[in-house]
């Protein structure tokens, strides 16, 4: 056992120097056995004379207690009570005589070992720089078992308090750091600290702990006008026992990790608490509210990656300070009244804004490949490339961030702007966030015709969304869809990554996938639901190639994640089954082993499960349609546009689209990994084929969905793209010069050269949504009081209705004068539909009207529309049959309203969706015929008020309502309650009461309870797949 | 470097994988090429409709101070057929539409309100079918005493963007009028081209015609003196339907009014009209425009009650583009005209210019036909069935009436046979002068009704209405 020089006036042998000054070394002890000896033989073996040294054990029970009286004697431990720190240390010994005579104190933890001059060191920097107030001084921590490594070399801090090291992850000494340097902290393990200093402040903030601590005393210390310098001379070796849970109690044999798990807790409480005290009032008006929308970021940005346990120590980091306001603002009015300093001339040595933006860079190029493991050779590989290669090379992911930032600022600045998003195909957003969870939990649907369709869970996350973007669903949708596309990328990106084998190829097939015509499509109309479905598509590929690769750990977890995800694509976009189940069949056609097929497909089934399960009301309703929610009735009749992944015309299907497809084709011929090429190839044809075979009807229709047959192909095309790459770019300046090579070159130049042009056209930004996109002629439909409905036709040549109509709901056949048709509200087509299709009677009849406009034999067609509150029929300007604008033209009761880009038709017969009369209304009519002839009168308008419809009656009448019927409508009134009965096979009807009246839904409670459940799932599910804490 | 180089295996030879992209390729492009010729599976079908039957006529009567206007709605079916009318004039609706029921086969007479120029009415029937026209009696009991006469037409069922009108003179004393009526709830404008003999069509400007109105153009301010004058009614907003009348003044006045045609596609091949007869002896006008930007000839046979004849001054009479004409056609016995012209020209034909007299717009041959009443309600009058068979066949031919304000099934009249290329006349029975007749004929033949009154006041001839389908 070392000797140890326990007072620091004591003479030792030759006698020290009286004129130097003395130095306490405070050693911090808790159950640090296994270091002890070494940190004691350390501090014995220092250079510095006048040095004494005092133990606090902070409660050990491993016999570190033995050690120091073995070393030091009784009398220079002070004992605390289990759970003290460093901060409680310091204080204890500040309240000791001992340290009243000291210069100088060292704190200086168990785990730590100084080298024999560090003191010597410190002191010198404290006493012989040029500077004068110098309070703190810092040295070079490395790490314990390889002194190469450093550990800290001086800590910064963000604007609000978080600790920053401009360390890399295990960054070797290479001299780099060696300068003696300001800084705006230093750790704590061991540090110097002056006696004004301490005489000044005080002791640590003793409810803080760690590296909060450090940084609030050191912040402390530079207002007080000290300086906190950093000396790269003394050197310690630091074993970071209590980060790295080597701590074991006694006894238990298990590690100590009091304060590990805790790390985000403990930053965000000293953090918050270090900015309510450190800052003046001026500075403090501006920081706290950025500090609390930056928190408020964060820990959504950690609900929403799962990470629930960081989220909740964030919050209780917050809880912390609110529970503690008080004890903060008497340690505040002490340091500001200390205040040597101005807020501005501190902040220098904060870490400056490009230090953050790399830092969050880095941070996402960690966070982006997720769990996705790369071979170790090819990790290897990826490694000497880093190290040696250029800073593209080195970050791919990060240079490819900051390009799509770039590029994204241009390419969506027209996007930006007061009130909604128009134009295209983007569904119109309610004006509430509420609106979405109103309609959620709604018994029945509220939009175009009722009925007892279920609202997508989609509404949930679309409401949270708006919710988040301070309760206006129009930025919301703004932001989501700007987000699709990076989203889809990263997506792609994890997708790629792992048949890539390196960052770089995988890095360009993600960046072609989010710029395939595909998504250039999505995302010029505004297709949110599309496109989050795009997004998601990579996901469930990449799930799928787990489940049925060697890759399976955890398959509970992976089974609900992976349903999650599937989830999420269904409520949004039920389609996304499709290629998800036609992707499957190439997997198990073509799998990396065939041996664990069943078992993939076993998990896989329980996946499907799973995903049903959490999203379940739809699919009860994708059932009960016959799977009708699954079809889309987009795309062109062209198989040469759809080979290049072409939906239909617009500004991304100019000839360089071209360059994926034939991309695809090379990279095939290129790619090493032959298994996976075959299998992407097949895949993608197999896309390719099923969009054409949907359009041209050869499909049955919940099998029929162009785009999302070419959002797969678009996936198996840039898969082959970044196979090929791949190989490519690991042997192009090697190869010789053959057809290899030739195609290689190709390959590479023509990706480079495809990439860059869309890239240009992107930010060019041609999109079809923006702001004020809507046509001309719409006014007059918006324009118009009442609550109405609009039906929407066009000719088959046309693909989607003119904004904001949507997309068409099914096509009446008629050779040539084939019409597709569908039906909105009066706003256009709803995001509150997101996911859902029209079924029901209700539409029925509708076709059936215009089906006996078209027969010829009625020109009233007004009136067969009018329970179906159609006020409006829209059809484009061009591209309609002639036959049908005859028909149309040919009805008594409607007229065209001059406009231009639509022809607008009113119904002069309309009345509203729900009215009381004092006639027979529409009771007992059975037949179009005699829908004609149906005594109406005079109607009242019955009022919506969110849960039905009010009205006022003279007790004779009927009471018509052109919602679905459903069991459980009632009508009420004062004293009584009876079931609404259906009329026309599709609508409510039912006669009046006397007096006030309500029409009510009454069985909402199940839906209620439906959405409950589903909430508890989804609550499991997101239980169940949460990440870990990181330490 | 040296280790890695080592461990990264050397590229493995591409040939195989670069001949399946070849072949790739090729067999793409031929997928493309065969799968563009494969037929397409369409949608669902539209189911046919047809439970529902409404329709809509429209009647461009005019009017004036002491006009008498009557509206006969027939139901040729055998169930009962709900109907609306309602009545527009100068000034706006004239009153609430009236909505009634006529009784299965049977005829109901209603007035309308006529007391501007610019009047019409509007009979919309529902789950059934009707068919309308009208019987208008011009001043009668007027202040001015100067306006005389009786207009009959079928109404018609074509209102649109563009309407052609046939047989209009400016010369003297006579004083026409183009009715426009808008029934619709949309405003609608319109503007006039006004074709004659020599020159070329004159323009008006753009007018506007609110909802619910009518309008009544006098030719006589915008072309004076001419003896034919063709008018196309060219619809900017909205639709229209629009009428002749024409008023003779002086020597007791006269009264004639007929409908117009929605211009047809001049692409199609010519067709042959029937204009039918009226007096037994008579010299008559037939009054042709040629809208088009093309020449017509024109070829035209006599349908007397023996036999088929020539029409001379109008065989082979070619009507220059974008023009009017008006030739004269004598007649010894009840004829009627066919008139063939291709392309399609529209045609007019009236029985004099002088006093009251009748018009009526050639129709196309039909086996089976509604007369409507071409009498008024305030008589005597003798009217007189017509019916034409422009045919090489014999047409044996039924007759039935619906009776006025009955329901019992209709009453039947002894049939007929019309010999191949004659006119008969058959004269209805008193208690059937404001019935209307059903036509029914094994052939296509033409069938319309000639109203004479005693006092010579009251002359007017209809075209029947093609059964609708």
């Amino acid at each position: 056992m070392a000797s140890v020089p326990t007072d620091p006036q004591a003479p030792a042998a030759g006698g020290p120097d009286p004129r130097r000054s003395s130095v306490l070394v405070v050693l911090v002890v808790r159950n640090g056995a296994a270091w002890l000896p070494e940190s004691l033989a350390s501090v014995a073996g220092q250079t510095y004379e006048r040095l004494g040294v005092i133990a606090v054990d902070c409660g050990s029970t491993d016999g570190s207690v033995s050690i120091l009286e073995a070393s030091l004697g009784e009398g220079r431990i002070i004992d605390l009570p289990r759970g003290s720190a460093t901060p409680d240390a310091f204080r204890a010994v500040l309240a000791d005589e001992r340290a009243a005579d000291a210069d100088y104190v060292l704190i200086l933890h168990d785990d730590a070992v100084l080298a024999v001059d560090a003191v010597e060191r410190m002191v010198e920097t404290a006493e012989q720089v040029d500077i004068t107030g110098i309070g703190i001084v810092g040295a070079k921590i490395v790490a314990w078992d390889d002194p190469r490594m450093l550990l800290d070399v001086g800590v910064s801090a963000d604007r609000f308090g978080h600790p920053y090291s401009p360390l890399e992850s295990q960054e070797m000494d290479h001299g780099q750091h060696d300068r003696v340097r300001e800084v705006f902290a230093v750790a704590a393990c061991a540090v110097l600290i002056a006696r004004p200093v301490w005489t000044r402040l005080g002791p640590f903030d003793e409810r803080l702990s760690g590296r909060s601590a450090e940084v609030d005393y050191c912040w402390r210390a530079r207002i007080a006008g000290f300086h906190v310098l950093w000396s790269p001379l003394a050197k310690v070796q630091h074993a970071r026992a209590s980060r790295n849970g080597l701590r074991v109690v006694a006894g238990s044999g298990r590690a100590d990790r009091s304060n590990t798990p805790r790390g985000r807790y403990l930053e965000e409480q000293g953090a918050l608490a270090a900015t309510l005290k450190n800052y003046r009032l001026l500075s403090l008006l501006w920081v706290f509210p950025l500090a609390v929308l930056q928190s408020t970021a964060r820990w959504i940005g950690l609900m929403v990656g799962r990470r629930f346990g960081e989220a909740w120590q964030l919050f209780l980091g917050w809880m912390w300070n609110l529970l503690h306001i008080f004890g903060t603002l008497v340690r505040r009015r002490r340091t500001q009244h200390s205040r040597r300093a101005r807020d501005h001339t501190i902040r220098p040595y904060m870490i400056s804004g490009g230090v953050r933006v790399r830092k969050w860079l880095e941070a996402f190029e960690r966070v982006v490949p997720g769990d996705v493991e790369i071979p170790d050779d090819d990790a290897e590989r990826v490694r000497l490339r880093a190290a040696t290669a250029s800073a593209v090379h080195a970050h791919p992911v990060a240079t490819a961030w900051i390009i799509a930032l770039v590029l994204g600022i241009f390419a969506t600045r027209g996007l930006w702007g007061h009130g909604q998003l128009t134009g295209g195909a983007v569904p119109v957003m309610p004006p509430n966030a509420g609106d979405f969870f109103s309609e959620l939990i709604s018994g029945v649907r509220t939009t175009v015709l009722g009925g007892q369709q279920a609202a997508s869970p989609a509404l949930a996350m679309l409401g949270g969304a708006s919710w988040l973007t301070f309760g206006d669903p129009a930025i919301a949708e703004r932001l989501l869809l700007a987000l699709t596309i990076p989203l889809a990328a990263i997506s792609a990106y994890r997708f790629l990554l792992r048949p890539a084998g390196r960052p770089a190829p995988a890095v360009v097939g993600a960046g072609i996938y989010a710029l395939s015509p595909v998504a250039l499509w999505g995302f010029s109309q505004g297709r949110l639901p599309f496109m989050i479905a795009f997004a998601i598509l990579p996901r469930l590929a990449d799930r799928i190639g787990t489940a049925v690769g060697t890759v399976t750990r955890g398959r509970g977890r992976f089974v609900v994640g992976t349903g999650a995800f599937l989830a999420v694509g269904l409520s949004f976009w039920p389609g996304i089954v499709l290629p998800v189940a036609l992707l499957l069949v190439a997997y198990l056609v073509l799998p990396e082993e065939r041996r664990r097929r069943f078992r993939g497909l076993t998990l896989l089934a329980f996946t499907a499960v799973a995903g049903a399960a959490l999203a379940f009301p739809l699919v009860i309703d994708l059932i009960r349609g016959r799977g009708a929610g699954l079809r889309s009735t987009l795309g062109v009749d062209a198989p040469k546009d759809l080979i290049r992944l072409v939906i239909e015309p617009g500004s991304w299907s100019w000839p360089v689209a071209w360059f994926v497809v034939v991309g695809a084709i090379l990279g095939f011929a290129l790619a090493e990994r032959r298994v996976a090429a075959a299998r992407f190839l097949l895949a993608g044809l197999a896309g390719v084929g099923a969009a054409w075979a949907s359009i041209a009807g050869y499909l049955p229709a919940p099998l029929s969905n162009a785009p999302a047959y070419l959002a797969l192909a678009a996936l198996c095309d840039v898969a082959l793209i970044t196979l090929g790459l791949s190989t490519a770019l690991g042997r192009i300046a090697s190869a010789r010069v053959g057809p290899w090579k030739i195609v290689a070159s190709t390959l590479v130049i023509m990706v480079s050269l495809g990439l860059t042009l869309t890239s240009l056209l992107a930010a060019y930004g041609p999109w079809e949504v923006g702001n004020d996109k809507l046509p001309a002629a719409w006014p007059i439909v918006a324009r118009s009081n009442g609550e109405f409905r609009v039906l929407w036709l066009a000719g088959t040549g046309a693909v989607s209705f003119p904004a904001p109509g949507g997309d068409p709901q099914a096509r009446a056949d008629d050779g040539d004068d084939s019409v597709w048709w569908g039906m909105t509200d009066r706003v256009g087509a709803s995001a509150l539909d997101t996911g859902r299709d029209e079924i029901g009677n209700g539409y029925t009849f509708v076709i059936d009207a215009l089906d006996e406009a078209r027969a010829g034999t009625t020109r009233h067609l007004g009136r067969l529309l009018a329970p179906a509150a159609i006020r409006f029929i829209v059809l484009p300007e061009t591209g309609v049959p002639e036959s049908l604008q005859a028909t149309l033209e040919r009805q008594v009761d409607l007229h065209v309203e001059p406009a231009g880009s639509l022809d607008v038709f009113v119904n002069e017969a309309w009345l509203p969706a729900a009215w009381s009369a004092p006639d027979a209304g529409y009771s007992g009519v059975t037949d179009p015929g005699s829908l004609l002839t149906a005594d109406v009168g005079d109607v009242s308008p019955l009022t919506a008020d969110g849960n039905g419809w009010t009205g006022v009656s003279e007790g004779t009448g009927q009471v018509w309502v052109g919602d679905q019927w459903a069991e459980g409508w009632v009508i009420e009134d004062a004293g009584s309650s009876r079931a609404v009965e259906q009329e026309l096979g599709w609508g409510l009807g039912t006669g009046l009461p006397a007096g006030s009246f309500d029409v009510r839904y009454g069985l909402g409670a199940i839906r209620a309870a439906e959405i409950a459940s589903l909430v508890l799932l989804w609550l499991v599910a997101l239980w169940v797949t949460r990440k870990p804490v990181r330490r | 470097m040296g280790r890695n180089r080592e461990r990264t295996p050397r590229p493995k030879k591409p040939k195989s994988q670069l001949a399946i992209a070849i072949l790739l390729v090729a067999g793409i492009a031929v997928g493309v090429a065969a799968v563009e010729r494969l037929p397409r599976i369409g949608a669902p079908a539209f189911g046919g409709g047809g439970s529902a039957r409404s329709g809509a006529w429209f009647c461009p009567h005019g009017g004036g101070k002491g006009w008498n206007v009557w509206i006969s709605v027939a139901n040729p079916t055998d169930e009962p057929v709900s109907v609306r009318i309602s009545s527009d004039t100068e000034e706006g609706p004239a009153a609430e539409p009236e909505v009634s029921e006529i009784p299965a086969a049977s005829t109901v007479t209603v007035r309308a309100q006529a007391r501007t120029r610019g009047s019409g009415t509007m009979v919309e029937y529902f789950d059934g079918t009707a068919v309308a026209g009208w019987v208008a009696e011009a001043g009668k009991d007027g202040e001015s005493g100067e306006e005389s006469g009786v207009a009959a037409e079928p109404c018609t069922a074509d209102a649109g963007k563009r309407i052609l009108l046939a047989g209009a003179s400016t010369a003297q004393q006579q004083d026409p009028y183009v009715v426009i009526m808008n029934p619709f709830g949309a405003p609608a404008s319109y503007s006039l081209r006004l074709f004659t003999e020599k020159d070329r069509p004159v323009e008006t400007a753009e007018e506007s015609l609110r909802p619910h109105h009518a309008v009544a153009v006098r030719l006589n301010g915008l072309l004076l003196g001419e003896p034919a004058i063709g008018t196309e009614v060219v619809v900017g907003l909205g639709r229209v339907a629009a009428g002749n009348l024409d008023l003779v003044t002086g020597k007791g006045g006269g009264a004639r009014a007929s409908v117009g045609w929605l211009a047809p596609d001049p692409s199609e091949s010519s067709q042959t009209v029937v204009l039918l007869g009226g007096r037994d002896e008579d010299t008559s006008g037939i009054a042709v425009v040629n809208p088009w930007e093309s020449s017509t000839e024109l070829m035209a046979r006599l349908l007397t009650a023996d036999q088929e004849q020539t029409a001379t001054g109008l065989e082979g009479v070619s009507i220059p583009a974008e023009s009017a004409s008006t030739r004269t056609v004598d007649a010894q016995s009840p004829s009627s005209l066919a008139l063939t012209s291709g392309p399609l020209a529209v045609a007019r034909r009236s029985f004099s210019e002088q006093g009251d007299d009748g018009a009526t717009t050639g129709v196309l041959p039909a086996t089976s036909w509604v007369v409507l009443p071409a009498v008024t309600q305030t008589g005597p009058f003798e009217p007189r069935l017509v019916i034409a068979n422009p045919g090489t066949q014999p047409a044996d031919v039924s007759l039935r009436v619906l009776p006025e304000n009955e329901s019992k099934g209709g009453l039947t009249l002894p049939s007929a046979v019309v010999a191949p290329g004659t006119t008969e006349a058959i004269e209805l029975p008193e208690d059937a002068v404001h019935s209307a007749v059903v036509v029914t004929a094994d052939v296509p033949v033409a069938s319309g009704i000639v109203g004479y009154s005693d006092d010579g006041r009251g002359y007017a001839v209809s075209a029947g209405v093609p059964m609708p389908s």
